[in-house]
């Protein structure tokens, strides 16, 4: 086939694109101007995540469908576009390009009708009139395809049976042997594609330009640090999309409400009115409502509000676990656009849950969530020769390899007191030089920041750099996978760097080494529960893992949502404070999971999932209740 | 003589803590050995009925402060409206309860009347030599002071409701109560209420309960909570709860003690049922004296009971009530 393009066709080409490149150019007129320039993009996740499917194969199905639609149309366009330079290429070759050309094309028109299907199988509140034209269109463009080739093939009467074109010969058997109609199905296909590309922009096909965008500008550094607010400029928080950074901009653009994010939200599932996927498409809308009401730059006042379309119910329900983040294929973020609101909330109208306000005030008076004081922050060392920096007058005690910084909960809590002795119990074994800060310690902020009270977030961190950089501390090991995420991934932006681990992954490197031993058993059956902090937050999965397995007799079970996918206790994000009166309790639903492993013992490695997983099991009201310990606690009890 | 006592109302209701300060009114008045009266001043809107009231704990008269601009408390408008009252008639001492709205009033009272003001007061003292005495805690109650006042102009005292003692009725006559003209100058004002933001309902009763009746898990969800209820009934005391209950729609937020709900510290606290997470034990470790009564011997609450008892709650609570009505 000769490759014709009249004048006509190329204007009407021109004009596609040209609608296009506005439509795009208008709706990124909304975020771009507050894009920095110059910053870095990640090829590589690009490429990944376009080319391979990387995060969207996650779910096979529907990820291969939408595979097939992608390459089914990529293909295809690349051989057009490449076909309408006039050369000449041997036999073989061609054939096998008509046959890649073909199957491509199959790719498209059984990805497509799966995923129409699907769409139309479902009773989505989401999705179908927005998705419904794109697919059709893809659908006429790829039958309309077909049916040319069909009759192309009926006319030239090649007959048998084409290897280099399987799809259109089954076609041909459908199509007239008819010009005119070959001529009518190719200007159906040209127009179809050509109103499908001036049509990106102005439907859900933006996405195809939107969530690569947004996967190639995916967040760098360490995904689990919130982002510093400039306080000192006068931000609080998000009070409408305009506080919004360009990036949480360009996320929302980005999402095509696959759901995924709903699917693995604890706070969705046990029935809270949170929904990120719902917040994410609050923004998006809110943006489009900016745009209509004129340029972003316009006044301010006048601009809606996010509180009004994300209530106070659904932005104090997230437990900050990550999982929505975690499962976007396109590297969305609701998390951080719900601590931003949060901080409006408190910070820009000092709105807060009431029962949150006796923790924030203790933290503010006492340096602590439980409210006791500096003072006695060291009792549970007490008696236990456990050296305190700037305690020891001799100036070699102070020369340790590791800080062991408590938190709150270890230094406080009766449960996690324990947990502390335990670790000091095992780092002696080991005979590892460490110290404790004692009551220069305080608390390292995480409650706080979470609550979306930045200011207190960055006083008790400053007060706690303070003292390591006093102390010349190196290395730091914590107890709290909470605690190990702030001094890790937040802190550096304070201008803390540090090396910090947590207490898991210390141990696993002791048993590993063969500097501790474990001898005794504890329990038959073990399972663990997955702390989103140490976890999704810090990708420390194995380490828990590899310690209950060193338990001399000792099964482990694991429940059936583990770590990428592991479900949150509800204790984080500040919800440890929340009361939870909303749909099921996160930590029973959580709890009713990990019994039905019928393990004897439940391990985890966090202060607030021991606390939550401990009253979950308790109000199944079992017959046998598990015991909930930290895997701490339980290495302790294993060295006898 | 005329001691004067600050009425604090809310909702048209008449406060405990004023009635309590007719007790310090009336030993005053007393220990002078001195004819003299007891005068109520109430600012901002409350009705003459429920004023009268104040006769009953032997207060002679009461002047009613009310202009437009007072719906609500304003510093600066009740200060001037408090200040005309008090340069008219010239009292011996004012006394009010502290509270966050009169610690602001006295202040700006006191600093323009130039008189002296004791806040936190636990006792106050009229000598006959024509002195003023009072006693307040420094350095969070570890000590005392003892002061010495002008007795003239008239002392401003506020007393720590906590030191303030119960009252009941003595006499069925009513206040006198006198409408008081006052015109607000509501252009000068410094400050101006630009929006009323209305705080959580917080049910404050389980803070100032001097007896709690605690449940925990162990009751159940069954129909023993009567019994709780009926304990608390029998004894004068009010329900609290820890977080099951609550989940279970057993009994409202208000009644959670806690760190996430209430932090109390009654005189008298019953833990039925309650194993003592340390989560529910931050908010009750003030309790002067605790009782707990688990069938669990080795809970956690026991730590903390004064008197421990280890049974079934669900067949000790009756006998318990039962007793408690014999008693009566």
């Amino acid at each position: 086939m000769k490759a014709l393009l009249t004048s006509f066709d190329l204007l009407v080409i021109a004009l596609a694109f040209l609608i296009m490149g506005l439509g795009l150019a208008r709706r990124w007129a909304l975020w771009r101007e507050n894009k920095p320039a110059g910053i870095a993009g990640n090829w590589q996740g690009l490429m990944a995540s376009v080319l391979a499917h990387r995060g969207i194969l996650d779910r096979p199905a529907v990820g291969l469908g939408h595979l097939g639609a992608f390459w089914g149309v990529v293909i295809p366009l690349l051989v057009i576009i490449v076909a309408q330079f006039g050369f000449i290429i041997p036999q073989a070759p061609a054939r096998l390009l008509s046959l890649i050309q073909d199957l491509a094309g199959a790719a498209l028109l059984i990805g497509t009708v799966y995923l129409l299907v699907r769409r139309l199988g479902r009773e989505e509140t989401e999705g179908p009139a927005r998705t419904l034209l794109p697919i059709i269109l893809l659908l006429v463009i790829v039958i309309s395809g077909y049916l040319a080739a069909g009759a192309r093939m009926s006319i030239l009467e090649t007959g048998g049976f084409p290897w280099s074109s399987p799809f259109g010969w089954l076609f041909s058997l459908i199509a007239p042997a008819s010009p005119v109609f070959m001529q009518m199905m190719i200007r159906l296909h040209f127009l179809a594609v050509l109103l499908l590309i001036a049509a990106i922009p102005y439907t859900f096909m933006r996405h195809a330009v939107a969530s690569p965008l947004n996967v190639f500008y995916r967040k760098q550094g360490p995904r689990a640090a919130l982002t510093q607010p400039a306080l000192e400029r006068g931000a609080v928080g998000a009070r409408t999309v305009k506080d919004l950074s360009w990036k949480q901009m360009l996320d929302a653009e980005a999402c095509v409400a696959c759901g995924r994010c709903d699917e693995n939200c604890p706070a969705t599932i046990s029935g809270k009115p949170l929904s990120p996927r719902k917040v994410i498409r609050t923004i998006r809308e809110q943006l489009e409502t900016v745009q209509t009401q004129g340029k972003p730059s316009g006044n301010g006042a006048a601009l809606p509000l996010l509180e009004n379309d994300v209530t106070a119910d659904e932005m104090w329900a997230c437990t900050s676990c990550m999982a929505c983040v975690e499962h976007c294929p396109v590297a969305i973020e609701p998390l951080d656009k719900i601590i931003d609101m949060r901080r409006y909330q408190v910070m820009g109208k000092a709105h807060l849950p009431s029962e949150a306000r006796p923790m924030l005030r203790d933290l503010e008076i006492y340096g602590d969530v439980q409210g006791k004081g500096a003072a006695y922050r060291a009792d549970w060392a007490m008696h236990r020769d456990i050296p305190e920096l700037g305690r020891s007058a001799n100036p070699e005690a102070a020369d340790v390899d590791v800080l062991l910084y408590v938190g709150c909960s270890g230094a406080f809590h009766p449960r996690n007191q324990e947990t502390s002795r335990a670790m000091a119990k095992i780092l002696k074994a080991a005979g590892i030089r460490f110290a404790i800060l004692g009551s220069e310690e305080c608390c390292c902020g995480d409650p706080a920041r979470r609550l979306g009270d930045e200011a207190l977030f960055r006083r008790l961190a400053r007060q706690n750099i303070i003292k390591f950089e006093q102390h010349q501390v190196k290395k730091i090991v914590t107890l709290c996978p909470h605690c190990l995420n702030t001094l890790k991934n937040e802190y550096p932006e304070l201008g803390c760097q540090l090396e910090v681990v947590h207490a898991t992954e210390m141990v696993t490197e002791l048993i590993r080494d063969k500097r501790i031993t474990l001898k005794y058993p504890v329990a038959d059956k073990i399972t663990l529960h997955d702390a989103c902090y140490l976890g999704r937050y810090n990708q420390v999965y194995q380490p828990p893992r590899d310690i209950c397995r060193a338990v001399p007799g000792a099964a482990l079970e694991e429940t059936e949502r583990n770590q990428e996918k592991g479900f949150c206790c509800g204790g984080g994000g500040g919800r440890m404070w929340l009361h939870e009166n909303i749909g099921e309790n996160i930590n029973v639903v959580r709890a009713q999971e990990i019994a039905a492993t019928e393990a004897d013992l439940i391990g985890t490695a966090c202060p607030y999932c021991l606390v939550m997983l401990d009253d979950g099991v308790k109000s199944l009201e079992m017959e046998k209740t598990p015991k909930v310990a930290d895997v701490i606690d339980i290495v302790a009890d294993a060295l006898g | 003589m005329d001691i004067w006592i600050y009425v604090n109302h809310r909702e048209d209701e008449i406060e405990e803590t004023t009635f309590s300060l007719t007790v310090e009114a009336k030993r005053l008045l007393d220990e002078l050995d001195q004819t003299g009266r007891i005068t109520g001043v109430a600012l901002g809107p409350v009705s003459e009925s429920v004023l009268e009231t104040l006769g009953h704990y032997g207060v002679e008269r009461v002047l009613h402060v009310n202009a437009d601009g007072m719906e609500r408390y304003q510093g600066e408008v009740f200060a001037q409206a408090l200040i005309q009252v008090v340069q008219q008639e010239n009292p011996a001492c004012l006394l009010m309860a502290q509270t966050a709205e009169t610690e602001d009033l006295a202040q700006r009272v006191a600093a323009i009347c130039a008189t002296a003001l004791v806040t936190r007061a636990m006792d106050f003292n009229l000598t006959t030599e024509g002195k003023a005495l009072a006693i307040r805690p420094v350095a969070n109650g570890y000590l005392f002071e003892d002061l010495e006042l002008d007795a003239s102009p008239a002392p401003i005292v506020l007393f720590l409701p906590a030191v303030l003692l119960d009252t009941a009725p003595s006499q069925e006559t009513a206040a006198a109560v006198s409408a008081v003209a006052f015109q607000t100058a509501a252009d000068d004002l410094k400050t101006r209420t630009v929006e009323v933001i209305e705080a959580a309902p917080e049910d404050l009763d389980l803070e100032e309960a001097d007896i709690i009746v605690a449940a925990g898990r162990g009751i159940g969800k069954g129909e023993t909570f009567g019994n709780v209820q009926a304990l608390a009934k029998a004894i004068g005391g009010s329900v609290g709860a820890t977080r099951p209950i609550i989940d279970w729609g057993l009994l409202e937020y208000e009644r959670q003690i806690g760190q996430t709900g209430k932090y109390v510290a009654p005189r008298l606290i019953i833990n039925l049922g309650i194993s003592g997470a340390n989560e529910y034990t931050a908010g009750m470790e003030k309790a002067q004296q605790v009782i707990a009564i688990d069938s669990n011997p080795r809970v956690r609450m026991f730590r903390f009971a004064d008197l421990g008892v280890v049974g079934d709650v669900h067949e000790i609570l009756p006998l318990l009530i039962s007793r408690i009505e014999e008693h009566k």
